[in-house]
């Protein structure tokens, strides 16, 4: 089992996505910008349970906003990445730029 | 009034409210919802509206099994946590396994869709019609009043004259109050659309107030407001509200005319009530009971709930001796008549129709019988084939209740994909259902769908034919030690044990297939004859109509016999028009049942008196409807008019019947018994039979009609209302504009309804044929084809299993046509004696289907001739095909060790 405090891939796409569509960052538009980058269609079951996950260890935020006329009456859900978010994010790509390091060419020459 | 825009197409709600349940409460469901909801809307107008709404639910769907996957997961990390990991695992594996066999994953699935789907439905029409109390009639205690007129062999007169039903009223105390009304139909005329003709209540103003539904706007009639001289206000039911009104919200006191007398509106009832049976408009009536004489009048319906704690007894006392009092009361025209009751429901679902859905339900539940019986069938199949996997992990360890888990969890998944197939199935089943009684006259609450009950019933069979369908076969596969059976492999004797069970399926398939067939083949027939028998009439270019003259224009009887004979000497003398008469029914839509005698006869007890269907008729009668005079003649004007001669026709099968080797002809015959009041008829006539029908029940029953018929004149009955039967010379539809003008001329207040052809009402009165027949008709295609495939399973896998013997037997020289005449009569076998025992279960039940024929004998030779052809020969085919396959199999590779 991975350690509370680590990020899987996928909530790693979805903090991006958040950060990607600031000012925009509602749910709907948030997985379409995952499956948009990806090119691959995401589960709306395991993108929303993320989004729990997420929340539960710390690193994302949301705001209820209400709406009227549209989406049935039903609120919104505006997200933010928080500061510990954004600390794991920029861990993870530092681990990340690591492992890459000088395999550019040797990964697909 | 401004016009309303129409509804925005809404997601379904189950898929909100399934998300309510699955996600937790620190989810936010609500912004979930929303999201889903966003997608919809942004795709309306571009895709079709089903298609959205399905995609709503499978993301709804997805998402609460997402989350109720984590709360497994979670529940199975702090208790139990390793009954749970190894459920998780077993599910898995399970999945694994089915994905790698997909022809048989999915035809399992497909098979116990079926199943599911017609079980489900039948289910949900039973439920819907017949148990669900109606939402006005919760407890069961909305009753009728009624009366019965033993010594005339009535059991039950529906409706009350007004006298009578105030007397009740006023007097009784088993109710909270009585309430009466009698169904009428209104023209309602304004500015606002063009007229048209709406079911209405004529009642007392306490009608609506026994339902005890409120009003969507407005108010309900309250006491006072009925009875001559009371104000003119009329309740509107929604469906009027929002087609003639745009659902407008300031209706309320605007005037409409109804049979050209202005109503001001006081209401409007909620969307889909039409009480008490399909109702649209609810009016008071204005008759003043003095002025009529005893049982004169306008009959009302008596409706009331029972009192709280009042039971049927007591109620039943109570009425019976309020009754003794009318008939002290008025000697002459109430003698002998008694009191009671009929339940709302009972009175609205009658006894045969009742009986029809249950044998339905019956029927279905076989089919889903099979289904199961051919995924026990598959599961056998392939627990065979992997039976030496399971015995080398038994002989691993693995522990035997782990395996036969396994093993049940496999089927349990095959269940549940069938079981979602089918309810998908199921809802378009029920949408069709819907659609095809839509034009029936059935009570308003009747409501079929697939609500929370038909969702559980569906969850318990589903899982109840998995777990049965999947037991046998794991116990079966994980039994016996791994020695015998490695043994048994290579001689294919463990396939001898399964293949004798897995007979004993196909046979009992078969058998239920076969009787379902049967059945299914009668009415089918049934249907046929409805459009093909000869009814003993001709209605084709019959035009009729039906007029009802209203009690306060035409008071006296007098007065409706010089409407009538005007009437129908105005219609004679119309260009196109070759015969006109007055019935009470048109040929095959029903008629009465009464008592006689005849004149000479004695009768020494009250059940002696002779039965027979009797019709209220004009001259002409038979002429206009081509009914064939055999003997003698019709009446003459003079004889059917009020003050006539009172003569009768009688059907052929009556006169044969009654007056056997005698002529018919001159006898007298009298309606009721030996005291009765009513006049001796002298007979002058004999017609041909002809089909009854039954009126009240679209068609039930009616073969079980005897064929006497005895037609009287309208003299002797003088009814307010009758149906005009007029025969076109040229093209009947043009007579429909003739019949309204010319009754438009004689009194422009009066309505005409029901226009359309003999032959038209005929098919209408006789609804049931057509509704049953393609219900029973669908389950036996459905019952044909999980046959078919369930032999064509069993005996591809059985070849298979014996590749190896046969390969033996072609290397050492045998003819291939000698296998194939092997195999051939295993499966003919089979098919021999699940075909016998079909046929003999399907004789069995065809018994009660008796009342939902037409003209066909529960034991049909054609019937089951063809049935046998049919399923023999899909049977015949289902075995030939892999025997054929099987012959083709090359002696070496058969050999070759596995």
């Amino acid at each position: 089992m991975p350690p509370k405090n680590s990020l899987g891939e996928f909530e790693q796409m979805v903090l991006l996505a958040v950060l990607q569509k600031a000012g925009d960052a509602y749910g709907v538009e948030v997985r379409r910008e995952i499956e948009s980058a990806t090119g691959k269609k995401v589960t709306r079951g395991a993108f929303y349970t993320s989004l729990d996950r997420l929340n539960t260890k710390g690193y994302l935020t949301w705001e209820l906003r209400a709406v009227e006329n549209v989406r049935g009456g039903h609120p919104q859900r505006y997200f933010e990445v928080t500061p510990a978010g954004r600390e794991q994010l920029m861990r993870a790509r530092q681990a990340m730029n690591q492992l890459w390091n000088g395999l550019e060419d040797v990964v697909l020459p | 009034m401004s016009p309303a825009r129409p509804p925005q197409p809404r997601p379904p709600e189950w898929a909100d409210e399934l998300l309510r349940h699955a996600i937790p409460s620190h989810g936010e469901t609500d912004a979930i919802i929303g999201d889903l909801h966003q997608e919809f809307e942004e795709q309306l107008g571009m895709r079709s509206l089903n298609w959205l709404k399905f995609r709503y639910s499978a993301h709804a769907v997805e998402i609460a099994l997402r989350y109720s996957l984590l709360r497994v997961k979670e529940l199975s990390k702090h208790s139990g946590g390793e009954v749970m990991g190894s459920f998780i695992a077993d599910l898995k594996y399970g999945v694994r396994m089915l994905v790698r066999t997909p022809v048989l994953t999915i035809t399992g699935a497909l098979t116990f869709a079926l199943g599911v789907a017609l079980t489900t439905h039948a289910f949900s029409a039973v439920y819907g019609t017949m148990i669900r109390p109606p939402s006005v009639d919760p407890n069961g205690d909305l009753t009728f009043v009624q009366q019965t007129w033993p010594e005339r062999n009535i059991p039950r007169i529906q409706s009350l004259p007004i006298h009578d039903f105030e007397r009740f009223r006023d007097q009784q105390t088993s109710f909270n109050e009585l309430a009466g009304y009698y169904q009428t139909n209104l023209n309602m005329a304004g500015e606002e659309a063009s007229p048209e003709r709406f079911l209405a209540s004529v009642s007392t103003a306490n009608l609506l107030r026994v339902a005890g539904v409120a009003p969507h706007l407005g108010r309900v009639h309250t006491d006072g407001e009925e009875g001559p001289g009371s104000p003119r206000l009329v309740v509107l039911g929604y469906e009027a509200w929002e087609n003639r009104f745009a659902r407008d919200p300031n209706i309320l006191g605007t005037s409409i005319r109804l049979n050209s007398i202005p109503y001001e509106i006081i209401g409007v009832m909620p969307e889909g009530f039409g009480f008490p049976f399909q109702e649209k408009l609810w009016i008071t009536h204005e008759m003043e009971a003095a002025a009529i004489e005893p049982r004169g009048g306008i009959y009302l319906h008596a409706l009331g709930r029972l009192k709280p704690g009042t039971t049927q007894e007591i109620a039943q006392s109570e009425l019976s001796a309020i009754q003794s009092r009318i008939v002290a009361e008025f000697p002459e025209t109430h003698a002998g008549i008694g009191a009671t009751m009929q339940s709302y429901m009972d009175r609205y679902m009658p006894e045969p129709v009742r009986a029809l859905l249950w044998l339905m339900l019956g029927a279905v539940g076989g089919v889903l019988l099979i289904s199961s019986a051919n995924v026990a069938n598959l599961l056998l199949a392939r627990a065979t084939l992997r039976t030496r996997e399971v015995a080398l992990r038994t002989a691993l360890g693995a522990n035997r209740t782990r395996v036969i888990r396994q093993l049940l969890v496999e089927s349990a998944l095959l269940g549940l994909v069938g079981g979602l197939i089918g309810l998908a199935l199921a809802h378009l089943g029920i949408v069709w259902f819907n659609n095809a009684i839509l034009d029936i006259q059935k009570p308003y609450w009747i409501d079929v769908r697939l609500d929370g009950v038909a969702l559980a019933f569906t969850l318990c069979i589903t899982l109840a034919s998995a777990v049965v369908a999947g037991v046998v076969p794991a116990l079966k596969a994980s039994g016996g030690g791994l020695g015998a059976i490695l043994q048994d492999e290579s001689r294919g004797s463990t396939s001898l044990r399964l293949g004798r069970f897995s007979s004993a399926l196909v046979v009992t398939e078969l058998a239920v297939s076969c009787a379902l067939l049967v059945g299914a083949g009668l009415m089918t027939r049934s249907v046929m004859n409805l459009k093909t028998m000869d009814m003993g009439f001709d209605g084709a270019d019959v035009t009729i109509a039906t007029v009802v003259l209203p009690e306060n224009d035409y008071p006296l009887p007098s007065d409706r016999d010089l409407f009538w004979s005007e009437l129908v000497s105005r219609l004679e003398s119309e260009p196109g028009v070759a015969n006109v008469a007055l019935s009470d029914f048109s040929p095959g839509t029903g008629s009465q049942r009464i008592e006689f005698s005849i004149e000479g006869a004695t009768y020494a007890q009250d059940s002696d008196y002779p039965r027979t269907n009797a019709s209220v008729v004009s001259a002409d009668y038979h002429a206009t409807y081509g009914i064939s005079l055999l003997q003698g003649r019709e009446m003459t004007e003079a004889e059917w008019r009020l003050d006539g001669d009172p003569v009768a026709l009688v059907s052929a099968s009556f006169a044969e019947h009654f007056f056997p080797g005698e002529e018919a002809i001159g006898k007298r015959i009298r309606t009721g018994r030996a005291d009765s009041p009513a006049e001796w008829m002298t007979v002058v006539g004999i017609v041909d039979d002809v089909y009854t029908g039954s009126g009240d029940l679209g068609g039930l029953g009616a073969s079980l009609n005897t064929p006497y018929h005895l037609y009287m004149p309208v003299g002797q009955a003088m009814n307010a209302g009758a149906i005009v039967g007029m025969k076109a010379t040229g093209d009947p539809t043009a007579l429909a504009q003739v019949v309204r003008q010319v009754i438009q001329s004689m009194d422009s207040d009066l309505p005409v309804f029901n226009i359309g052809t003999a032959e038209q009402a005929l098919e209408t009165a006789n609804w049931s044929f057509n509704l049953f027949g393609s219900l029973f008709g669908a389950f036996g295609l459905v019952a044909l084809f999980l046959a078919a495939v369930g032999l064509y399973g069993v005996m591809a896998f059985s070849v298979s299993q014996r590749r190896k013997e046969m390969g033996v037997r072609m290397a050492l020289g045998a003819d291939p046509t000698t296998i194939l005449g092997l195999i051939v009569r295993r499966g003919a076998t089979q098919l021999a004696i699940g075909l016998g025992a079909g046929l003999a279960l399907g004789a069995l039940a065809s018994r009660p289907l008796g009342i939902a024929l037409l003209g066909v004998d529960a034991l049909d030779p054609v019937v089951y001739a063809s049935i046998t052809l049919t399923l023999g020969g899909t049977g015949l085919i289902a075995t030939l095909v892999p025997a054929l396959r099987a012959t083709r199999v090359d002696p070496n590779t058969a050999l070759r060790p596995e």
